[in-house]
């Protein structure tokens, strides 16, 4: 098995960020390709980010956009390459070319639709394309759980078949890889603790186990159907009866569908204070994106996790698809 | 309207005043948080409990807690589905108003109820559990549903819970009750059959065709909460976004991730209540802390009180 083998298990957004600087301190910093740059909170979360001495970044775009957005948020962009490209998709494609290059290590989506980025991230005039689906991982930070929980998938796929899911599975897998951890816990989402006749959801669950297991991955644990009460808090998985390794110490909440995964991850940005950071994986770099209702630390903690998962690849060889 | 555990405890404190307090059956309670949750209730004179479950193991838990059940009646009953059809009866009969869920877990029960010789439901009816959350951050009560009850929901389950919800909405004071469909995006996408069949029923609701609660979707969770985000998504005629009631999950998975994300890491209040059957049953979580029971218990006193003084 090939982890991180030089940094702690990382159990909280803060250390994401440290851990993604510090690297940078070793001559190990991420150049991050921006694609159609012209976006202020894009600029912004970088240019702090880089003010912190975690990454560099290439932004390809219109170089006027780029500066009168720069200029309307207060960022300053002056430690950034700019590659003028007027189009917006041509822009898109120079970043991704960049990064097949091996010149970036990160794709970041700036002003251009997510769907037309990945597209050119799995076009065929580049390398970057793996066995596994894209899917986006959700990696939350929640006041009050002792660790770092990842969902997925609540962005890309929209109601995964079994494969789609397993592919999922070792995509996040790869995120928590990048995170320092081992073992990497995954519990499969439920509405109940067991199986049910009456319920489809938790039905799937035994086939899922009995196909990741085919799979033999090294240090994965994987139980399900939890209620995310009993994956996310040892006591109630006990006061329940249930056992496993993965109950009440789950790093990977892995759900059936996207609204699942989507919607229980936002009650708890906006009920709970949790810090949420997301990546895209899959490809054979990590793509990056933020949202304008973001805050700062949220970006900065986005980026820094992308950089981390790229620098995981570039140590063990690996990247979407090649656990 | 009520906006609040407390405005809902002292209202019902109100209304029980010079009435009989409301007897609530407590389906298989065996000790633990449902017992203590009773005591709690019985003692601030919401309700007299009955309990049908294993007396001696019932007894023997409620002294080593040093809880005082001296008062309450007991039907030693030895199984739970025994214990749920003598109280669904007992509840048919008029012998007590509403019940609570005891020491089985929800979805066990739920299947129980749900089997035709329960008595607790009939064909064609919908039944759903609403948690009740109220949190510091969001301007109302928040009625989110369906968490254990509909395994399976197409158009026709969605509207019923929705309107399950509003029922009890309207009951706590909402005049016109706003019901939000959750899904992933605020965009209906053919592509995406959640937003198909969300957008199906909220045409219907623009039409007239759902009585009694106003209905649109999908939304998403931020948009569906946040005045400011919706209109950012252009969403600027929904007379639901940013000011939903009810939501709905897209899946029973999702509504109990949400109920159970809201009441591990939120610092909310909640109670839980499956309704729209023979009588409400409240019924909280593992993960609810007795004080949530309690809420549940004195939701059903509620209710169970209202009915009885329209009835005068």
């Amino acid at each position: 098995m090939k982890t991180m083998t030089d940094i702690d298990p990382i159990i909280s957004s803060d250390q994401i960020i440290d851990t993604a600087r510090k690297l940078a301190q070793k001559g190990r910093k991420k150049m991050v390709a921006v694609a159609s740059a012209g976006d202020t909170d894009v600029l912004g979360a970088l240019a702090s980010a880089n003010a912190d001495g975690i990454l560099d970044a290439t932004l390809f775009g219109d170089r006027e956009k780029i500066t009168d957005a720069a200029q309307s948020g207060g960022v300053d962009i002056s430690a950034f390459n700019i590659e003028h490209e007027i189009d917006v998709n041509k822009a898109a494609y120079g970043a991704v070319k960049m990064a097949a290059e091996g010149k970036a290590d990160v794709v970041m989506k700036g002003f251009v639709s997510t769907s037309a980025l990945l597209k050119t991230v799995l076009s065929g005039d580049f390398n970057l394309r793996t066995k596994n689906t894209l899917s986006h991982t959700a990696v939350l930070d929640i006041p009050g759980y002792h660790k770092l929980l990842q969902m997925t998938d609540g962005g890309m796929v929209v109601k995964p078949d079994i494969e789609q899911k397993l592919q999922i599975m070792e995509n996040a897998v790869l995120v928590s890889r990048a995170l320092g951890l081992t073992p990497v816990r995954v519990a499969l989402s439920g509405a109940v603790d067991r199986t049910y006749k009456s319920v489809p959801a938790s039905r799937s669950c035994q086939e899922f186990i009995k196909r990741a297991t085919e799979l033999n991955l090294e240090d994965v644990l994987i139980q399900g159907p939890l209620t995310f009460d009993s994956a996310t808090s040892g006591e109630i998985a006990a006061l329940k009866g249930i056992e496993g390794p993965v109950a009440g110490d789950t790093d990977i909440y892995l759900t059936d569908t996207i609204e699942e995964c989507n919607i229980v991850a936002k009650a708890l940005i906006n009920f709970a204070d949790t810090v949420f950071s997301g990546v895209i994986v899959g490809a054979r770099v990590p793509v990056s994106l933020v949202s304008r209702t973001d805050t700062l630390k949220n970006k900065k903690s986005s980026v820094s996790i992308a950089c981390l998962v790229a620098e995981y690849y570039r140590l063990t060889g690996v990247a979407g698809g090649t656990i | 309207m009520i906006k609040s555990f407390d405005e809902l405890a002292a209202e019902t404190k109100e209304k029980i005043a010079g009435h009989d307090i409301p007897k609530m059956g407590i389906i298989y309670p065996r000790g633990g948080k449902c017992v203590e949750a009773a005591v709690q209730a019985a003692d601030s004179g919401f309700i007299q409990p009955v309990l049908f479950g294993p007396e001696n193991e019932i007894k023997k838990n409620a002294a080593a807690k040093n809880l005082d059940i001296s008062s309450f009646e007991i039907k030693n009953i030895s199984s739970p589905d025994e214990a749920a059809r003598k109280a669904i009866e007992a509840a048919r009969n008029g012998e007590v108003r509403f019940l609570l869920k005891g020491s089985i877990a929800t979805r066990d029960l739920v299947e129980i109820l749900l089997q035709p010789e329960s008595g607790f439901t009939s064909k064609g009816k919908i039944i759903s559990h609403i948690g009740l959350v109220d949190s510091p951050k969001y301007h109302k009560l928040m009625f989110i549903t369906d968490a254990v009850v509909n395994a399976e929901s197409g158009a026709n389950v969605k509207i019923g819970i929705a309107r399950n919800a509003a029922a009890l909405a309207r009951k706590l004071g909402v005049e016109s009750p706003k019901a939000a469909l959750l899904a992933a995006v605020e965009a209906i996408y053919p592509a995406v059959p959640v937003t198909m069949e969300e957008a199906a029923i909220a045409k219907m609701s623009d039409r007239g065709q759902i009585k009694d609660v106003i209905i649109d979707g999908p939304l998403s969770f931020d948009v569906a909460i946040n005045a400011d985000v919706a209109r950012s998504k252009g969403i600027t005629t929904s007379k639901v976004a940013g000011d939903a009631d009810i939501f709905v999950g897209p899946s029973m998975e999702t509504a109990n991730g949400v109920y159970k994300a809201m009441v591990m890491y939120a610092g909310v209040e909640a109670a839980g209540m499956i309704y729209g059957g023979e009588v409400p049953v409240a019924s909280t979580f593992m993960v609810d802390p007795v004080a949530n029971t309690v809420n549940s218990i004195i939701l059903g006193a509620f209710l169970a009180i209202n009915r009885e003084l329209k009835h005068i």
